[in-house]
């Protein structure tokens, strides 16, 4: 009896080194083909989302959960319009802050062309902060293009395109886990740590004065907004104090963005 | 557990793993890899971290396979533990 566990326990070991094998291969595959691999992934994972989410819209629109259903878009209604008044409010802030400090530095103003992409997968099933969106090279969308949403591309930068094919292109937030860019606020400049879930951090000398609602802009990214201070967390005995900086849209309600490129 | 169960409950995890990398955070799929690993020598873990990684790991900015990275290390951490306290009460297949 022994002898047998033994043999199928051997049998497991190599089925697992089989495995592990076949792993690393289909990454080096992937890697050496340029993401081949991961754009078909990415197509069935996409068709996975599309199908689940006309699943779930078919189930409700039926009327099978028609009281369920009626809160839920009364939610969504109110979750709309809270964050039509918070984009309000904050782009109040970002004008005020241009029209007084950087209007010569600043020219958000200006509108940008681009083109307006509809979001197709989740928005938080990602561990490094990334979506797909439904615009790819064929619609000129390029690396490192900018992802904003808000109004006719005056709004908050999100995101930034990270891989592109021929119709879709994976982006990844401004604020996904362990990103780092340049930021000012207040005209300070400081470097944020981004912690995911429209989430991230700055530390600032603890005599700096700063409070919630105050605009975060990136000089690197054309000196767009992209957020809102958040929260700030002071200790007295410290020579610095922590800042938590917000998305000012949560990218959970995200259905469509609009991309531009910086070089326009 | 009969062989037959034991499959299903093994393709069951499977599925619902892949699923929940496309529609659910990501904690969801990595406690369903814990699960499949801690109860089975179950080399489709590695499928999962791995196709949660070509769905959304970005080339840029450059990132380690976090997910493929979290299954070996959940497939072959966990095969002593296994070993001990499962030998011949499912993993034997």
């Amino acid at each position: 009896m022994m002898n047998s566990y033994r043999r199928n326990d051997g049998r497991n070991v190599r089925r697992l080194l089989l495995g592990t094998v076949a792993v690393i291969v289909i990454l080096a595959i992937d890697l050496a083909s340029g993401g081949v691999l991961r754009g078909y992934v990415r197509g069935g994972s996409v068709a996975i989302w599309g199908a689940g989410s006309g699943i779930v819209r078919s189930t409700l629109a039926s009327g099978f959960f028609s009281s369920r259903r009626a809160q839920e878009s009364e939610i969504q209604a109110l979750k709309q319009e809270l964050v039509r008044l918070r984009l309000n409010s904050a782009e109040v802030n970002v004008l005020r802050e241009e029209a007084e400090a950087l209007r010569r530095l600043v020219r958000l103003a200006e509108r940008d062309p681009g083109i307006t992409a509809p979001v197709i997968s989740s928005v938080t099933s990602s561990p490094y902060g990334t979506f797909i969106i439904g615009a790819g090279e064929e619609d000129g969308v390029a690396v490192g293009d900018l992802v904003l949403t808000g109004s006719e591309g005056q709004g908050f930068v999100i995101a930034r395109v990270s891989e592109t094919s021929a119709r879709r292109a994976l982006v990844t937030e401004i604020f996904a886990p362990g990103s780092r860019l340049g930021i000012s606020v207040r005209g300070a400049q400081f470097e944020l740590e981004g912690r995911g879930g429209g989430n991230a951090r700055i530390e600032v000398p603890a005599p700096f004065a700063v409070e919630a609602g105050d605009s975060v802009l990136a000089p690197e990214l054309d000196g767009r907004a992209v957020g809102l201070v958040g929260a700030v967390q002071e200790v007295s005995s410290a020579a610095y104090k922590d800042v938590y900086l917000r998305s000012v849209v949560p990218t959970s309600g995200l259905r469509f963005v609009y991309v531009i490129s910086p070089e326009k | 557990m009969s062989f037959h169960l034991k499959n299903k409950v093994r393709v069951s995890l499977f599925f619902l793993g892949v699923i929940a990398v496309v529609f659910t955070p990501p904690w969801v799929p990595l406690i369903v890899m814990v699960a499949a690993a801690l109860r089975y020598a179950a080399w489709e873990v590695l499928l999962i971290g791995l196709f949660a990684d070509l769905v959304w790991l970005p080339a840029l900015p450059v990132s380690l396979p976090l997910f493929t990275i979290a299954s070996l290390v959940l497939v072959w951490g966990f095969e002593p533990l296994r070993r001990e306290f499962l030998l011949g009460k499912g993993n034997i297949r």
